[in-house]
């Protein structure tokens, strides 16, 4: 059973297999079906397709850190926003530019370029801030961690707000090009699971999931906890900010707002919902939270007698689905739908020979630790 | 802020928006402090509590009640809330881990959130009492009655509570969970009781916090509650988790620092206030990650 340790990459990448292939189904749906005008009646518009592929991101984004490290964090909506801002101001018009942003530098003003290099340079800028911030906040622990993460998004939401002669403050930006096509979003979905779960299987993922199950026994053993949390708190802020460029290149308008802690919830409930620990679960729960939304939209605006007094609109209608979902994963499923294996990881076990020990570790990991 | 208004007055009424600032602060974070030392819970729905004692403010004034009720059962509110809440929401949860525990109170926030909107919609204005804006001449300063009051209320309730902690058999229990719960139980101290009585507190708390914040800010949202306790949050983590002391004191730090920075950033830089304020919460975090008052502890 003993496998060179260097085929753990394409071994991972062959076991996400199965959720791209999902994602390539949904992918089908969507240029297919959804798109076309004609067919009568559409459960999923292809706007909602694309926004599915681009939380897929978002949420797979979120899982390398917290995952892996079990540190929920809430401050990744601020990577995702800044890199929102930044493809929105690297993609707007040069016409538009001067009345929109006129506190841009020169060159920025007189200069605009296409998605694909906004989204890279947008991840690039989240890359070095997410390294400044990660060098400090993750010298803590525990609660303290959570909480210094959550104030990088509370720095980031009053930023945005306040830095007006560049981000408008709160009117936010507009003028975006909405050049995020299906295409790119199910590109950028595919290429989020396939980095998350080759590094989930990576050593420093392997060694961050050690420390997450007892961060003590982890460091005795050799594990540096705190440079692999630095490593995936960096490769996971910039997958979120791939997909908060391309978020903001598909609502071509963005505020403050957009990034704060609705969007946080929306983003945690998601990876909960599915199980954080793996990629599968990461991606299940933004499939089950989209259905769940979408079913639930035409809802919203109806109104509701309960005898003792009305309610004009049900808004947010979809938060309460959205809370009781969470309360009932966590109350009765805590390890969220997936559970703690991969998809595949299932699979394979259900092929497995009766008999065997469901709980011994496979060859290939054994071989893998350091 | 010119050269000319940093004077004596102008101090002393600094000081005093710092106290004030702080009395909330100190409240809320003494409220999440103490479920987080008996059962580790990060109670981001603690905000909403906040806006529940505003809400029934609102409410009595509407119905024409007298201010010397209002207060009494402003502050019960968000108690009898506090509890409820830990009945529906976190005693299935007791025992689980600080993630489970923090997406549980995270999602009690924003289902209450999203309750206050669809029956409660739009901004509530709450009818003040003219002496709110009154103010006070002390020698050649002018300060404002209401401060005065909330710090004076705020270090007396300190004074209470100490006292509770210290010389009652439920606080001394209290004081022991905080510190292990499993041995507290061994001892023979009920389980309920405990968290129940902290709830309880930690809603009280947050019932004096709004009777301050809402008599200042003069109408209640539904989503008022979330920069106060992101607030508190802060200044509990400032203080040193954990510690209830060290709630206190990161109150205090916190509403000080907000101040001084709002007196001293030129006006370009006034709205990036909170986000200096933060920036150096996060630099005292750096020198002492265990907290002002904290002991240190953890792994990193």
């Amino acid at each position: 059973m003993i496998r060179p340790w260097r085929y753990w990459a394409v071994e991972s990448a062959a076991g996400s297999a199965l959720v791209a292939g999902g994602l390539a189904l949904v992918f089908l749906y969507g240029v297919l079906w959804a798109g076309g005008t004609t067919r009568h009646t559409v459960l999923f518009s292809k706007d909602t397709i694309v926004y599915f592929f681009i939380d897929v991101v978002l949420v797979v984004g979120l899982q390398i850190f917290s995952g892996n490290s079990g540190i929920l964090s809430f401050g990744h909506t601020a990577f995702i926003g800044t890199a929102a801002y930044a493809a929105s101001l690297l993609t707007i018009d040069t016409v538009l530019k001067p009345y929109v942003s006129p506190g841009l530098p020169h060159y920025l003003e007189t200069h605009s370029v296409g998605l694909l290099p906004a989204t890279l340079l947008a991840v690039g800028l989240v890359g070095v801030l997410a390294l400044a911030t990660g060098l400090v906040v993750l010298r803590l622990d525990g609660a303290s961690a959570v909480i210094a993460i959550l104030s990088l998004l509370l720095i980031a939401n009053v930023v945005f707000g306040a830095w007006t002669s560049v981000t408008r403050g709160a009117g936010g930006l507009y003028g975006m090009p909405e050049s995020t096509t299906i295409g790119w979003a199910f590109g950028a979905a595919v290429l989020a699971v396939l980095v998350a779960r080759v590094f989930k299987d990576s050593r420093t993922g392997l060694q961050l999931q050690g420390s997450r199950e007892d961060a003590f026994s982890a460091a005795a053993v050799g594990v540096h906890v705190r440079a692999a949390r630095l490593r995936a708190w960096l490769l996971s802020a910039m997958v979120s900010g791939a997909g908060g460029a391309l978020f903001a290149l598909k609502l071509g308008a963005i505020t403050p707002s957009t990034f704060y802690l609705q969007e946080t919830f929306t983003i945690v409930v998601m990876l909960v919902i599915g199980g954080m620990t793996t990629v599968s679960g990461a991606v299940a729960g933004v499939a089950v939270v989209t259905f769940v939304r979408e079913v639930l939209k035409p809802y919203e605006s109806r109104s509701l007698d309960l005898g003792v007094m009305h309610v004009d609109r049900l808004t947010n209608l979809t938060n309460l689905a959205l809370v009781a979902l969470i309360l009932a994963v966590l109350f009765f499923r805590r390890e969220g739908l997936v559970g703690r294996r991969e998809l595949d990881e299932s699979l394979r076990r259900l092929r497995r020979a009766p008999g065997q020990s469901p709980h011994a570790l496979s060859g290939r990991r054994r071989k893998r630790a350091p | 802020m010119t050269v000319i208004a940093v004077t004596g007055p102008y101090l002393v009424q600094q000081a005093i928006n710092a106290l004030s600032l702080g009395s909330t602060y100190a409240l809320l974070a003494l409220g999440l402090a103490m479920l987080f030392s008996i059962m580790g819970l990060i109670n981001f729905a603690h905000g909403e509590l906040l806006v529940i004692g505003g809400y029934a403010m609102w409410a009595l004034l509407e119905h024409g009640v007298p201010w010397p009720a209002v207060i009494p059962l402003t502050l019960l509110a968000p108690a009898l809330a506090a509890i409820a809440m830990e009945r529906i929401a976190f005693r299935p949860l007791r025992g689980a881990s600080l993630v489970t525990l923090l997406i549980a109170s995270f999602a009690v926030s924003l289902l209450l959130q999203t309750v206050f909107q669809i029956f409660a919609g739009t901004d509530k204005g709450i009818e003040l009492p003219s002496w709110v804006d009154d103010v006070v001449d002390i020698g050649p300063y002018t300060i404002s009655v209401l401060k005065i009051v909330m710090t004076g209320v705020t270090l007396l309730t300190l004074l209470l509570l100490t006292l509770f902690l210290k010389r009652t058999l439920l606080g001394i229990a209290m004081r022991a969970a905080a510190e292990d719960f499993e041995v507290t139980r061994l001892m023979g101290v009920r389980a309920n009781a405990v968290v129940i009585a902290a709830f309880f507190l930690s809603g009280l708390l947050a019932g004096l916090a709004s009777l301050f914040y809402f008599t200042q800010s003069g109408s209640v949202g539904p989503f008022d509650g979330t920069e106060p306790v992101v607030k508190a949050f802060i200044a509990v983590v400032i203080g040193g988790l954990g510690s209830l002391t060290g709630a206190v004191v990161g109150g205090f730090a916190l509403g000080i620092t907000e101040v001084v920075f709002d007196a001293a950033l030129p006006a370009g830089a006034q709205p990036f206030g909170t986000a200096f304020a933060l920036l150096v919460v996060i630099a005292i975090l750096l020198l002492r990650p265990q907290g002002l008052v904290g002991r240190p502890v953890g792994l990193t």
